[in-house]
């Protein structure tokens, strides 16, 4: 199961919003607000196909997400079943 | 308390991204976070031009995780959804494992030796019969420079023919026309490091976000902190960088060079103009090149007012005197622009009117402010541009048709002087129409997928079919191996070293981390063990290792304005990258070119660096000064009229990268973006009759695909956008194949079409 830790930037006045959104989707655990409006937060999928969507969801679905980026992927078990 | 593996990733994975930004979450866990059986090694992104450090988990010989680079200046740890599907291209499904020879139509396996062999033979052939000049090899931007490098000894050093291009011509050519017309020598004068110091960004033709996610992150986040700092794009679509823009100009396609003569205008009508600097710091040209006064360019601006430039490209006066405003009260602005202001018949012209704003008010050479191309492809600069893989080029940014560079060449790769011929080859339009015309017969195409990509693709396919073609690929199907006679199995991405040069002229090092899968073989080898069974032994010999050519390319830097001397592999592989020019081995490498600090300005005679803070020193500029052109309108080469009445772009979409090579190996990506789509204007659509989702047919003179329709507020009306990826519907046999004279870049991003609902 792809597992990614993403900094997601946010407008300033949304990002309590864009929070509270977060932390109602399944498979996304935020580690809170950061400097200069970055959310940390993890995204667990079942496949890389399903971290992509989740990003798409996030950015398309909430106001005032203005970019994920990912710093750490990890697809073990995904390279294994190959 | 035991943690399971799922928790140590989760952990890992939260702690890296906090880290990313400076923060520890997890305190007194550091050590576990990275105390993983994997090895890391750092690398560089596969991806676009912005030079994104990465570093590679491996585990048992395979990528199980990759992560941003922390250390890398140009990240910082981050990067983009594209980052999800790296370990899918290496380990791909249609990644190629041996070498491939088409008999009576059929492809059948043969080893790389067989395949070598008989590709020596037939280019053999044509040399004696038809002369050098019937062989081409056409290369890449995402090729390493050691990889371009061996091609161009081989073609320019040995067989004796400068047809020798590669798909940066398509994309960057009239950046590269720009900047030596503008500056005196290609590529910026500044790096990235601006970006945290401007006040204003122009962006040109660019969608920032989805082409360039890192850059825009750092743009948002530069913006974030400072709300003052104004952002103006001129597009004729609208993106998602239009999220934290101040104002958007949508010129018709192919019709904004007015607009930037027009803030010239104003610039200079309200007291912008930094004539002191200009003076000292510049010629003004006219279009012939002959040196006018500044009030000869007063004059030749009197004509472009707003109102004019309104009227030509469809862009509100008012916006257009707002962004001139901006541009002159901000200190400090940073242009930067793509293919939309690059792949035009008058690219090269659409270049100098951008440097000429920076020129004209003294906006260029100091901390925050330049003029600044990006970049599509991870080494076209490196690689091409730098490592000389065009027609006209030599490495080290020196020229076939002087004299001593080609002594120069001669001398460094022991090969005889009359071998390297003075006359360019043919550029990439010339080299395909000439395969069509049989004057090619044979082309060894290298990491890239012409009968897709180029321009009016259809047009060409007749020549890729007459003729004798070798792909060195990675993947398997293209479009273009379909033509192939001779298929050879690349190595990819973490299989191969090699260096990787980016859009701020960073050269990057990228560590092998793997074996090649299968019979693959680095591309570099390939080229130079065909030269050897072509019968240049003695000349391909002595490269055993990449650290062989990467150090004899260096030689060709040497004092150049360009010098890779000090950028040696043992840096390369301890450092996060350099910026040339890096004249000796404990020099930093350059922020800012043609000013203090800058070695070669440094090193300039006092007298020619007295009473000024830059001095233009390239190949192509004179007495230390750039160029301030007078460029007049110029229409693209095929406008809309009453039959073609729309104007189609193309471009790129943040889930797939150029003709899906790599990202469509991923059966995840292409599901994600599945299907070819056309993006129509609501208001278009409601004249149309169109419904989103319905079926479009576009036709322009070339041909006529259909589509699904994007009913969407992206592009203006009269304009249609299309994504260029997908081979069932090649949107390039559309494009118009008309050519910047200068830099012979083809006009992608306009024609004229007709839409109806199919």
């Amino acid at each position: 199961m792809p597992i990614s830790g993403v900094v997601i930037m946010t407008q300033p006045e949304k990002t309590e919003n864009v929070l509270a959104l977060l932390n109602q989707k399944d498979d996304v655990t935020t580690y809170g607000v950061h400097k200069d409006y970055h959310i940390i937060a993890v995204l667990e999928a079942d496949s890389s196909r399903r971290l992509e969507e989740m990003t798409k969801e996030i950015q398309q679905e909430m106001p005032g997400v203005l970019g994920i980026f990912p710093a750490y992927v990890n697809f073990e078990n995904e390279v294994n079943e190959t | 308390m035991a943690v399971s593996r799922r928790d140590f990733l989760k952990s890992t994975a939260a702690a890296t991204a906090a880290a990313s930004i400076g923060v520890n979450l997890l305190p007194g866990m550091s050590n576990q976070v990275f105390a993983d059986s994997m090895q890391w090694h750092k690398s560089v992104c596969r991806y676009c031009g912005v030079g994104c450090g990465v570093m590679i988990g491996e585990k048992n010989g395979n990528i199980v995780s990759v992560k941003g680079d922390s250390e890398n200046t140009i990240n910082k740890g981050h990067l983009c959804v594209k980052a999800f599907y790296l370990h899918k291209a290496v380990h791909a499904q249609t990644r190629l494992h041996h070498a491939m020879i088409k008999k009576d139509g059929e492809f059948k396996k043969v080893s790389v030796e067989e395949a070598l062999e008989f590709t020596a033979k037939k280019f053999n052939e044509i040399r004696k019969k038809h002369g050098g000049n019937a062989l081409a090899f056409y290369g890449s931007g995402q090729a390493e420079t050691e990889e371009t490098y061996m091609a161009n000894k081989l073609f320019k050093g040995c067989i004796g023919t400068n047809n020798v291009e590669g798909n940066p011509r398509l994309c960057m050519a009239s950046a590269v026309g720009g900047y030596l017309t503008s500056l005196g020598a290609d590529e910026p004068a500044g790096t990235y490091e601006d970006i945290e110091q401007t006040e204003m960004f122009l962006l040109i033709g660019s969608n920032t976000a989805e082409a360039h996610p890192i850059i825009f992150e750092r743009i948002m986040s530069h913006k974030n902190k400072n709300p003052n700092v104004k952002i103006v794009i001129i597009d004729p679509r609208k993106t998602p960088t239009d999220q934290v823009a101040d104002l958007h100009l949508f010129p018709k396609p192919g019709f904004d060079l007015p607009i930037f003569n027009a803030i010239a205008h104003v610039l200079i009508k309200e007291g912008y103009a930094d004539k002191d600097f200009v003076e000292k710091h510049a010629f003004i040209k006219d279009n012939k090149g002959n040196a006018v006064t500044f009030e000869d360019y007063k004059t030749f601006l009197e004509d472009y007012t707003p109102d004019k430039a309104a009227k030509i490209s469809g862009t509100p006066a008012n916006d257009i005197i707002k962004a001139a405003r901006m541009f002159g009260k901000s200190k400090t602005a940073m242009s930067m622009w793509t293919m939309g202001l690059n792949q035009r018949q008058r690219g090269v012209w659409a270049n100098n009117l951008v440097t000429n704003l920076h020129l004209l008010t003294g906006k260029i050479g100091v901390p925050g402010s330049d003029s600044f191309s990006l970049t599509g492809q991870p080494n076209a600069c490196g690689g091409v541009r730098e490592g000389g893989g065009l027609c006209h080029l030599l490495p080290g940014h020196h020229l076939v048709a002087k004299e001593p560079h080609r002594k120069l060449a001669a001398k460094i790769w022991d090969v005889p002087y009359e071998n390297i011929q003075p006359k360019p080859g043919k550029h990439t339009v010339a080299m395909f129409s000439a395969l069509n015309e049989g004057q090619i017969k044979g082309i060894y195409i290298m990491c890239t997928n012409p009968a897709q990509s180029l321009p009016n693709a259809s047009k060409y396919w007749k020549g890729l079919n007459d003729q004798f073609v070798v792909v060195a690929e990675s993947f398997f199907p293209t479009m273009t191996t379909k033509y192939a006679d001779v298929v050879l199995p690349a190595a990819f991405w973490t299989e191969k070293e090699g260096v990787y040069g980016c859009t701020e002229r960073r050269s990057q090092y990228m560590p092998k981390v793997k074996d090649a899968q299968g019979d693959a073989q680095w591309d570099a080898y390939l080229l130079r063990d065909l030269g050897k069974k072509m019968g240049f032994e003695k000349e391909f010999t002595k490269y055993e290792t990449a650290q062989d050519m990467w150090d004899e390319y260096r030689l060709f830097t040497k004092g150049t304005d360009m010098d890779l001397t000090g950028a040696t592999y043992d840096r390369l592989k301890n450092l996060r990258g350099l910026t040339w020019p890096i004249p000796d081995e404990n020099h930093p490498g350059t922020y800012k070119r043609y000013t203090k600090n800058d070695p070669v300005f440094d090193n300039l005679p006092a007298e020619k660096r007295a009473g000024r803070r830059m001095y233009f020193y390239g190949p192509a500029a004179s007495e230390g000064k750039a160029s301030i052109w007078m460029r007049p309108h110029e229409e693209p080469a095929e406008p809309t009229d009453a039959e073609f009445s729309y104007a189609m772009t193309t471009g790129r979409i943040l889930e797939h990268w150029h003709t899906l090579t790599m990202t469509g190996t991923s059966p995840e990506l292409v599901r994600a973006a599945p299907k070819p789509y056309a993006e129509i204007n609501p208001a278009d659509a409601r004249k149309l009759g169109v419904a989103n989702r319905d079926m479009v047919e576009l036709e322009s003179r070339r041909g006529k695909m259909t589509f699904e329709a994007r009913v969407i507020d992206r592009p203006a009306p009269g304009t249609v956008f299309v994504p260029w990826h997908w081979e069932e519907k090649p949107i390039n046999v559309l494009c118009n194949d008309a050519f910047d004279p200068g830099s012979k870049e083809p006009e992608y991003k306009v024609a004229a079409i007709k839409v109806r609902k199919a």
